[in-house]
């Protein structure tokens, strides 16, 4: 018993400067937000801010451009993480088998990822630009479009760009993670299958996604989590444009951009427990498949 | 009826030559063993024929036409894999069931030959789990009931016992050969185990670094191995080896030999067969002498016997109950196991004389080919 309480007490010891850590990057901030949502704190002058309630909420709920933001930003998941990962599946099973230059191409196709979102939406940004952008220019070359389109101005055109930027930039990170899976499956269990007689479609449809499946759903959850706080992208891309605005660009425009720091915050709490719904969900999904085989 | 035939093959992994030239012919409806040491290409050759590697230059006949070509699917032969290489994520039942539902068999037809599998097996209490929940015998009977329920051409067997236990063993290895009987296909049998090989096989395929050292049923193989690597391979224990040099021929059918303890014994060699080997045969060369425990007693005392007998001293007994294997010293520096049945008391220490009859003698050159074979036994 002694022993035993000395041993906890060492382990609190060595686990005190992490718990410091976590404490102020992830629970103060967190703590602070959720305070500053419940009071209405201007930027200029946060300390003198006055207990509100839940005012900050109610005036969320009937703000009809805060909806908007959620359905976009909801949208924005449900389109481009399946692309991402049907895309990213097929990379994946192509840089599984073994040819000549699949070093380089491993490397190669990392890019997208490689560069920082900033840099990546600004250069998208001036390809598609709807005057001088050189896809508009190549295109109408080409004959495919009669004339240049507005890629990043319109409402529907420039949710369908933020889109296909964000798929470009992250199938990567996708056909990885899944790459790994593929690597880690047991090689011989296709072998048996392929003497037994089966198909090679049949063993993708009935051996390997059965036994991706645990990967594919972590690859999921982590993509929808950073899809549901997409920012930069759609900030660099369609900035101030309402029809594409994502739940943190609504907190950002009404915490820094009208400095109603109270209003922004309880914005930042909603988008957080969004991220909480969706994370339960998905673990729930997936329990079975992730923990049944541990 | 499926007799598979492998004409030349070799195969090179990365410019590592893996298989050497192996000509081999498997006869249909009977059970050929292939053993070997560890890494000499047991499991390749396996791989080979159900089509899972594709041989280096050589061709692979099933049934007489060429399958080279042939995706593992179109040669209708089944494989037990060394590591079991179940689906993890199918119940028992589905493990053997798959290839029949791929098939589309019907569903009765498939619960009835899984059940019979199983049963057979013994595996037909656990049909609802999954393989992480089995032990590793288990698994392995799994992975034979999978192969087993399609009734196909061939079965290829890597290793499928080696991880029961000696009675479960015995046992399947009995199964085994009612299947073998019951099913009447032809079956290649990889194994470590020269009991499993001997009592299973009707021929026996012994491998070395890739190629064929002797290929012949098992009383063929005991009786007239080859050469040295063989005669250690096949018994259990292994045959003692002694040194000994030629003295001179008495005729051209008898050699007259000297073992290094001193002892002279008479060895009929047939010498005609020999002549091309003449240089080996000189008055002088050196020869091995192969003798089975199972073929040395012990010298009685009162009872003179004609042949050869070797002095020694007891240092080990390995006493099994029914029987003892007592391990000799000789003067010389040589050991030999000693199988010896009845009263099994034997002290460390204690001298003991054996006698060994010139005829249950193998004769290997120096090298290391042998100079003749054993008389066949007579069927009775
Ligand atoms: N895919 C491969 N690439 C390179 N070398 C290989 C490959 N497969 C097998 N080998 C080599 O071929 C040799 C024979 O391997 P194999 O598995 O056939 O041996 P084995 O006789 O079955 O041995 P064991 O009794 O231990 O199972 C080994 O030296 C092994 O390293
Ligand atoms: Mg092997």
């Amino acid at each position: 018993m002694q022993q035993h309480s000395s041993l906890s007490k060492t382990a609190w010891l060595f686990m005190t400067p992490c718990l410091l850590v976590l404490f102020v990057v992830a629970a103060w901030p967190l703590l602070r937000t959720f305070m500053l949502s419940l009071t209405n704190a201007r930027l200029e002058d946060i300390t003198h801010a006055q207990w509100i309630g839940s005012a900050n909420f109610r005036d969320l709920f009937v703000d009809a451009e805060w909806w908007g933001a959620v359905t976009n930003t909801l949208l924005f998941a449900a389109f481009s993480v399946p692309c991402e990962a049907i895309l990213g599946l097929m990379i994946a099973l192509v840089l599984h088998k073994t040819f000549k230059g699949r070093g380089l191409l491993r490397a190669a196709v990392l890019v997208p990822w490689a560069i920082p979102t900033i840099v990546s939406a600004r250069m998208w940004g001036w390809m598609l630009h709807d005057v001088y952008g050189i896809i508009n220019e190549l295109l109408v070359r080409l004959g495919a479009i009669a004339a240049p389109l507005p890629w990043t101005a319109s409402p529907t055109l420039s949710f369908v760009t933020i889109v296909l930027v964000d798929v470009w930039k992250t199938t990567p990170f996708m056909a990885l993670l899944l790459l790994a899976g593929l690597q880690a499956l047991p090689q011989d269990c296709f072998e048996a299958a392929l003497v037994d007689g089966v198909s090679r479609k049949r063993i993708f449809f009935r051996i390997t996604m059965p036994l991706l499946r645990p990967t594919l759903i972590i690859a999921l959850i982590f993509r929808t989590l950073d899809a549901l706080r997409v920012f930069d992208l759609v900030y660099i891309l369609s900035s101030g444009d309402s029809n594409t605005e994502t739940m943190s660009i609504y907190a950002r425009r009404h915490f820094v951009d009208y400095a109603n720091v109270g209003y922004g915050s309880a914005a930042a709490v909603c988008l957080f427990f969004v991220v909480a719904l969706v994370t339960v969900f998905y673990i729930n999904m997936g329990r079975r498949n992730i923990l049944g085989d541990a | 009826m499926t007799t598979i035939v492998l004409k030349d093959v070799t195969k090179s992994f990365k410019d590592h030559p893996i298989i050497n030239g192996v000509n081999l012919t498997i006869e249909g409806n009977a059970c050929t063993a292939l053993v070997g040491p560890s890494g000499c290409g047991k499991s390749t050759l396996l791989r080979l024929i159900c089509g899972l590697e594709e041989p280096t230059t050589g061709e692979i006949y099933v049934d007489g036409s060429c399958v080279n070509r042939l995706p593992p699917v179109a040669r209708g032969i089944a494989m037990v894999f060394q590591s079991y290489a179940l689906y993890p994520h199918m119940t028992v039942f589905d493990n053997m069931a798959f290839a029949l539902k791929i098939a589309g068999c019907s569903k009765t037809d498939i619960a009835r030959r899984v059940q019979h599998a199983a049963k057979t097996l013994k595996v037909d209490h656990l049909l609802d789990r999954t393989p992480k929940q089995l032990s590793g015998g288990q698994r392995q009977r799994v992975a034979i009931g999978r192969a087993i329920v399609r009734h196909p051409k061939a079965f290829l067997f890597d290793e499928p016992l080696s991880n029961l236990d000696a009675a479960l063993r015995l046992q399947m290895r009995y199964e085994l050969a009612r299947l073998k009987a019951e099913l009447n296909t032809t079956m290649v049998y990889v194994t470590h185990d020269q009991g499993e090989a001997m009592t299973l096989a009707d021929t026996i395929v012994i491998m070395r670094e890739g190629a064929i050292e002797q290929q012949g049923t098992p009383l063929e193989l005991y009786r007239s191995p080859k050469n040295l690597f063989v005669a250690s391979f096949i018994g259990s224990p292994t045959m003692n080896f002694l040194h000994a040099i030629i003295v001179a021929w008495q005729d051209d059918q008898h050699l007259n030999i000297r073992l290094r303890s001193g002892e002279t014994l008479v060895v009929q060699v047939p010498y005609e067969a020999l002549k091309w080997k003449e240089s080996l045969l000189e008055e002088g060369s050196e020869l091995t002498v192969g003798i089975r425990p199972e073929n040395l007693t012990e010298a009685s005392s009162r009872r003179k016997q004609a042949g050869t007998h070797l002095k020694g001293r007891v240092s080990l007994v390995e006493n099994l109950g029914h029987e003892a294997y007592v391990y000799v010293s000789l003067p010389v520096g040589e050991h030999v196991k000693v199988r010896l049945t009845g009263n099994c008391n034997y002290a460390i220490g204690r001298d003991i004389s054996l006698f060994l009859r010139s005829e249950d003698c193998h004769i290997f050159d120096s090298n290391g080919e042998a100079m003749r074979g054993l008389k066949e036994i007579p069927l009775c």
